[in-house]
């Protein structure tokens, strides 16, 4: 387990293939993607490998932010995986994230495991590789 | 301003690379204490226990104060407040998605229904 990525888990009461159908298209991605207090204003993609996707989001006050990425695996209903590139945040990065989106069939319903990876690191901090690792490691046992 | 709060999380970073720092905040997250004292509680020299609180100092995490003689050190938590809003930012942005995910499939389930 790589330490410098985020996971998630989440169960849904869905078929995998319902889960998976989500992903698939501009007006079903628009209508759940993004933080809760954003709207998507603007989505375009090309759902196949190879094939690229633009999320424009907007902030409560008006601001506007882009998730841009590549998807690299689709092997419906199980696996996803695409990059992500941010436009528009405080803290961006240079190089593109990698979320792995896998899917696994329930007795009842569907099991989410979501990762994103983060290959480089914020701005200015290429090389740092080790303290960013440990960083994430560190965190839950400091308790701030 | 995205510069500057990258590169201050770069400090952030760097300074908490290192295990006998991240025990010095241990320390200090716990109470103010001389730089003397540290340098007795890690076993090292004054020279070069001074050199890890100045990597500290320059990542913002310490707030220092003489008196006297003495130098004393407190751990300051906000800089590092900045590289925790960093990643959850990433983890609440997924986590609301996935939120409005499963309402979203509700609709789309009575749909196809």
């Amino acid at each position: 387990m790589t330490t410098n990525s985020v996971y998630l888990t989440k169960q849904f009461q869905h078929s995998s293939s319902l889960v998976f159908k989500a992903f698939t298209t501009p007006e079903y991605v628009m209508q759940w993607f993004g933080p809760i207090n954003t709207k998507m204003v603007n989505a375009v993609m090309t759902f196949e490998v190879g094939g690229t996707y633009a999320f424009e989001l907007e902030r409560p006050d008006g601001s506007t932010f882009s998730i841009k990425g590549e998807y690299t695996v689709i092997e419906p209903p199980y696996r996803l995986e695409f990059t992500v590139s941010y436009e528009g945040l405080p803290a961006a990065i240079a190089k593109p994230s990698v979320v792995t989106i896998v899917l696994e069939a329930l007795e009842e319903g569907t099991e989410l495991r979501f990762q994103q990876a983060f290959t480089t690191l914020p701005a200015n901090m290429e090389g740092r590789t080790k303290s960013w690792e440990l960083m994430f490691e560190r965190l839950g046992q400091l308790e701030l | 301003m995205a510069k500057a709060y990258t590169s201050r999380l770069d400090r952030v970073f760097a300074a908490l690379s290192d295990p006998t720092r991240r025990g010095i905040i241990a320390q200090l997250r716990e109470e103010e204490m001389s730089v003397l004292e540290l340098a007795e509680s890690f076993d090292m020299s004054f020279q070069a226990i001074s050199k890890h609180l100045k990597v500290l100092d320059k990542a913002e995490l310490l707030h220092r104060r003489k008196e006297g003689r003495y130098q004393w050190c407190k751990f300051n938590s906000e800089p590092m407040a900045d590289a925790v809003k960093w990643m959850s930012f990433h983890y609440d942005f997924w986590k609301e998605s996935f939120n409005s995910l499963e309402q979203f499939l509700d609709q789309l389930k009575e749909k196809e229904e």
